[in-house]
């Protein structure tokens, strides 16, 4: 018991080590949002700004209407994207995770093989718009590249065959389930804890995806929120040198209040994610 | 005989029956992949092409190996190949054992919120896109205006010029590497780890088992799977680098490059300048032979040793 | 990119133009009926946000150019950071567009190499008026002798100059030339801002590209910004390494001291900042840049908040480079040329396009002032808030349109200076380098150029050992089969001249 207690210290003291390392850059980036450009040109960051300003938010709220839009687009893919992902996802793990399943190591190589070789930018491309004609529709930035992959599979699936004994299955196929039933009352509950990894970590792929939305769409009035913070961030270089209508811009700054707007979202909606992940623990999964 | 063949007809007939629900869940994603990884496929042709965006791919003339070429007849060849391998070979390693250790504390902790705390924080890194690190990184080590030489000046130290130093850099870069995602791989574990469920160290507790024999002897045979699985799939990649990481991070300073360039940053540093297609198609084709190579050999090897875990 | 993003700098807002022989001069298409009305797409290259009112000016192009050469134009807009690579998805996936930008971050030369352009030599040849606005400098468009591009402007003449923070120099009393042409000069404006006790350093060196600037008595043959093709000297037709000179010596020696000296900013090459951000942030007392039409003192004023003069270090010249940055070509899936030409024909004749093209509606998103070609903006509208302005250089002739504030009349009437013939014109404009033979050697001399160039050229490191280092890397690279090629091919150029 005293080993224990001990244990929990450490693991509260390098826990707390390792959030401080990631809180202090995240405290440097809110800092350097409200920093005053020209001290940040002269002088660097600091933890606490030499001289305040809003100059960035300033900025990004006169294109707030463009925002609000960027938001909801973005909120919209991920939502969607999220829950076909997860289910696909599960659905095609589960099958890959039957020991027994006829041409096994066929499908389970099929699936690595895609992580390897890829036709590359050009290729996806020309099938997508030429074949499926997704370009300049919410399609484009919700299937290619992120519906689901190997990583993911993999992970699902290892957990399956870890996590789910099949004895428990066949319990319930004997009592007259069948497999759908198997899978959607009885997998699913079990598998909280990856559904609730697994969509997290989707989420943030979908929330912070701004290439779909670059090569598929010539209109920016489906931009999502990370194409419009993009923009911002790859234009404004270009911006305070071509000098556009000709202001000076508070590049450097506008790009962390820029950063900050995109990750605010995901820091609200992340603790009820959690919440799910936590009753996941807490239902002590399974019985093994 | 007559009957042996009916008797395999049903037998068959009832081993579809039972496969086909479990097919029809896999069919989705099955079509997707199809779709998605192995319909673009023949784009790989490109590598061998002088590319040419009006005639399409399957037009485009060939042009043999030219394109690989610019890969293998330089002086870089060597150094970028190895900076690739070494830095992976690096972060495999980091991953498995501080994404882990970091999932073993983290699942000792019991109180809800403080849990929950920690692990929203440690996940903040990794919502950072690479060029905000940078900047970020940039506040820290900058030359002039960074903190650490702000702190070093304070104490009448020397500055260091840590953007035109080389014996750095393979530091900074682990760990800008490791701070980013150790997040990322620790909720993977934890999610396997809070799967097994307490009644494994409940038992060993009353056994009298320390937490450390606990670790050794349930946790880590536990995660076997996964950590294999990472590791595969992360074999799988050792020949790719996260380009954001290794290009945006040291700020594309042409001092650092023997210890900062990567296959990926020499490759999109000559696309920036020709916008060759046929390049960067070449580089990719051979990252993605060579790291076929080496997962069919690494899976080989976790085959012998234990086929239950090896991936495919 | 970096580099190109120099290019960019160079011309930005150098205009377009020359004589005006306004609309309805084809007689083959000026009376188009409804039925022939060709809808033409064209690329708006922006700064990452679409204008309020671009649709309003785009159904005013309308209105001008339908009844003229029926053509019904439609905008596509492009942000800048896409500009190198959409063009090639948009044609790989049949998205119609037609009229595209040929320069900023890419070149005629590779667009054609990756089959994006249509040959339009023919429709060209066929406009008197687009061969008078461009002669001189269309060479610089053609691709193996074909034109495949249309200067996009005409007032391509640039002129290094040293522009300074005139308020500083005042309070600070600082003693300029007025023109800086030795190392001399150098040195008695770079002791004095030194002794002066102002916080700002003398110069910044960017990152190491911006040093070129200081350096405009050769040709760089159309790889300007690295000089890889091996560059030209004094119009003397002899194709040498550039790093191998013993002008790049003096020069790296020279940054060398001025960074022992603390004149220059010592951590320019990789703090991210250009020298104009420097400038904008009060961190340095000056620095080099091309100055143009777009480039005047009052522009940089505008861009960096500061009251900025300049010296100039060179005579207005013009290269092939500064030619090709906002040209205009025809993309390859494009089904009408020749009405693509006609509307190019069009932008650059007729003023009343030019203008709405240029500065919008006029009341709407400019208001004239009376005897003046200075345009300003309409009460209670400013640069941040007005609907139309958003994109990526200037259209039609500069001397034919209206400037905006703080430009003076007074530069107005300078503006010929930078045209053709009146700027000087490299000897060298026609010729384009063909890599293809040595394309390999290229990348790599490429590769060794950027790991060694910015260090040396920003003062960091030791000259004498480096530069050794530089061209023994360099010449493992292939440094020499590209010279030869290149020299093999401008003898070839120069005998059919």
């Amino acid at each position: 018991m005293k080993g224990h207690k001990k244990f929990l210290a450490l693991s509260h003291i390098v826990l707390i080590i390792v959030s401080v390392l990631a809180i202090l850059p995240f405290w440097l980036l809110i800092m350097a949002s409200f920093t005053d450009e020209s001290t940040a040109v002269n002088s660097g960051y600091r933890l606490i700004p030499k001289k305040w300003s809003l100059d960035a938010y300033r900025y990004l709220i006169e294109k707030w209407v463009l925002f609000g839009r960027g938001y909801l687009i973005t909120f919209f893919v991920t939502v969607v994207g999220v829950i076909v992902c997860v289910l696909i996802t599960l659905m095609f793990a589960y099958m890959l995770s039957k020991r027994d399943l006829p041409l096994r190591r066929f499908f389970n190589f099929y699936v690595i093989f895609t992580m390897l070789f890829n036709g590359g930018l050009v290729a996806t491309y020309i099938m997508y718009s030429n074949t499926f004609h997704i370009k300049n529709t919410l399609f484009a930035l919700i299937l290619p590249n992120l519906l689901t992959n190997a990583f993911y599979i993999t992970m699902v699936r290892n957990y399956f065959q870890n996590n789910i004994p099949e004895e428990l299955l066949e319990a319930a196929r004997i009592d007259g389930a069948n497999e759908y039933r198997v899978f959607f009352t009885l997998v699913m509950p079990l598998s909280k804890p990856i559904i609730a990894t697994l969509g997290l970590l989707v989420g943030v792929t979908y929330w912070n995806d701004w290439q779909n939305g670059m090569y598929y769409l010539d209109n920016a009035k489906l931009y999502g929120i990370q194409n419009i913070l993009n923009a911002i961030n790859e234009n404004t270089k270009y911006l305070m040198q071509g000098g556009g209508t000709g202001t000076v811009m508070p590049s450097e700054t506008v790009r962390m209040a820029a950063a900050m707007l995109g990750i605010i979202p995901i820091l609200v909606i992340y603790p009820f994610f959690q919440d799910y992940f936590v009753k996941g623990i807490t239902m002590g999964a399974v019985k093994g | 005989m007559e009957k042996k063949s009916i008797n395999q007809k049903t037998r068959s007939k009832r081993r579809f029956k039972r496969w086909l629900p479990v097919f029809v869940m896999g069919l989705p994603g099955f079509i997707y992949l199809f779709i998605n990884n192995y319909m673009p496929m023949y784009g790989l042709i490109v590598a061998f092409k002088k590319f040419n965006y009006k005639l399409g791919i399957t037009e485009s003339p060939w042009n043999g190996i030219e394109n690989f070429k610019f890969l293998f007849a330089n002086n870089d060849a060597w150094e970028i190949t190895r900076n690739t391998i070494l830095y992976n070979f690096v972060f495999i390693i980091l991953d498995c054992v501080c994404c882990i250790a970091l999932a073993i504390f983290l699942n000792e902790i019991r109180k809800k919120t403080t849990k929950k705390f920690y692990q929203t924080v440690i996940l903040l890194p990794y919502l950072m896109s690479m060029v905000v690190v940078s900047y970020l990184t940039y506040a820290f080590i900058g030359d002039r205006t960074g903190l650490i030489n702000g702190i070093l000046e304070f104490f009448g130290k020397e500055t260091i010029q840590f953007y035109s130093t080389k014996s750095y850099w393979p530091f900074i870069l682990v760990f800008v590497r490791m701070w980013r995602t150790i997040g990322y791989g620790t909720i993977i574990y934890l999610s396997t780890i809070v799967g097994f469920g307490d009644d494994y160290f409940e038992a060993a507790e009353l056994d009298g088992a320390t937490k450390w024999q606990q670790i050794r002897h349930i946790t880590i045979p536990l995660l076997k799977p996964t950590i294999i699985m990472l590791t595969t799939l992360s074999v799988g990649n050792i020949f790719r680098s996260d380009f954001g990481l290794f290009y945006q991070v040291p700020r594309n300073q042409g001092l650092l490059y023997d210890v900062t360039d990567t296959i990926d940053t020499y490759v999109f540093r000559a696309l920036m300048k020709n916008g060759n297609v046929g390049l960067s198609s070449a580089a990719a084709f051979y990252q993605s032979i060579i790291c076929f190579i080496t997962i069919l050999v690494f899976n080989g090897i976790i085959r012998k040793l234990s086929k239950e875990d090896s991936l495919f | 990119m970096k580099k190109k993003l120099v290019a960019l700098l160079m011309t930005f807002g150098m205009t377009v133009g020359l004589i005006s022989g306004c609309g309805g001069n084809s007689d083959t298409q000026s009376k188009a009926g409804e039925d022939d009305v060709y809808h033409m797409v064209m690329q708006i290259t922006t700064y990452g946000f679409d204008d309020a009112d671009l649709g309003m000016v785009q159904d005013a192009v309308n209105e001008i150019t339908v009844p003229e050469i029926g053509v019904e134009v439609e905008f596509m807009t492009i942000p800048i950071m896409e500009q190198a690579t959409k063009l090639g998805l948009l044609v790989s996936s049949n998205t119609q567009i037609d009229l595209v930008c040929t320069g900023l971050l890419t070149t005629p030369t590779n667009l054609v190499a990756q089959g994006l352009l249509t040959d339009i030599t023919e429709y060209v040849e066929a406009s008197d008026e687009l061969m008078a606005l461009s002669e001189g400098i269309l060479d610089a468009c053609k691709v193996d002798g074909k034109i495949y591009a249309y200067p996009g402007a005409t007032a391509n003449g640039v002129q290094v100059t040293y522009f300074y923070d005139a308020d500083l120099a005042e309070q600070y009393n600082i003693q300029l030339p007025e023109r800086i042409t030795s190392e001399d000069d150098w040195n008695s404006i770079f002791s004095q801002v030194k002794e002066s006790g102002m916080e700002q350093y003398a110069i910044s060196l960017g990152d190491g590209v911006a040093a070129e600037y200081e350096w405009n008595d050769f040709d760089a043959l159309g790889d300007a910004g690295y000089n890889s093709y091996g560059v030209i000297f004094n119009e003397d037709d002899k194709v040498v390494n550039f790093y191998g000179t013993k002008e790049y010596a003096k020069k790296c020696e020279t940054h060398r001291k001025w960074y022992q000296e603390g004149y220059c900013v010592p951590d320019s090459s990789s703090n991210g900042y250009t020298t104009s951000d420097s400038m904008a942030n009060g961190q340095i007392f000056g620095f080099v840049s091309n100055g143009g039409v777009g480039m005047s003192s009052a522009y940089w004023s505008k861009i960096t908040g500061k009251n900025i003069a300049g010296i100039p270090m060179s005579d207005i010249t013009t290269t092939a480079d500064n030619v090709i940055n906002f040209s205009w070509g025809v993309s390859s899936t494009c089904e009408n040329p020749q009405k693509v030409v006609d509307f190019l024909e069009l932008l650059y004749t007729n003023v009343d396009l030019m203008n709405l093209m240029n500065y919008g509606i006029e009341g709407t998103h400019y208001v004239t002032n009376e005897g003046s070609k200075i345009i300003s903006y309409p009460d209670g509208v400013d640069a941040t808030t007005v609907g139309y302005g958003n994109f990526v250089g200037t259209y039609g002739d500069s001397s034919k349109i209206y400037q905006r504030e703080p430009l003076t009349d007074e530069f107005v009437e300078h503006i010929p200076d930078y045209m053709y013939p009146n700027a000087a014109t490299s000897k060298y404009i026609g010729f384009t380098f063909n890599s293809e033979k040595v394309s390999t050697q290229v990348e790599n001399v490429l590769a060794v150029i950027q790991e060694y160039a910015p260090a040396l050229e920003c003062g960091i490191v030791e000259p004498e050992e480096q530069i050794k280092a530089f061209n023994e890397a360099l010449e493992a690279a292939g440094m020499n089969d590209i010279i030869a090629e290149c020299q093999s091919q401008l003898d070839a150029w120069l005998a059919q001249q």
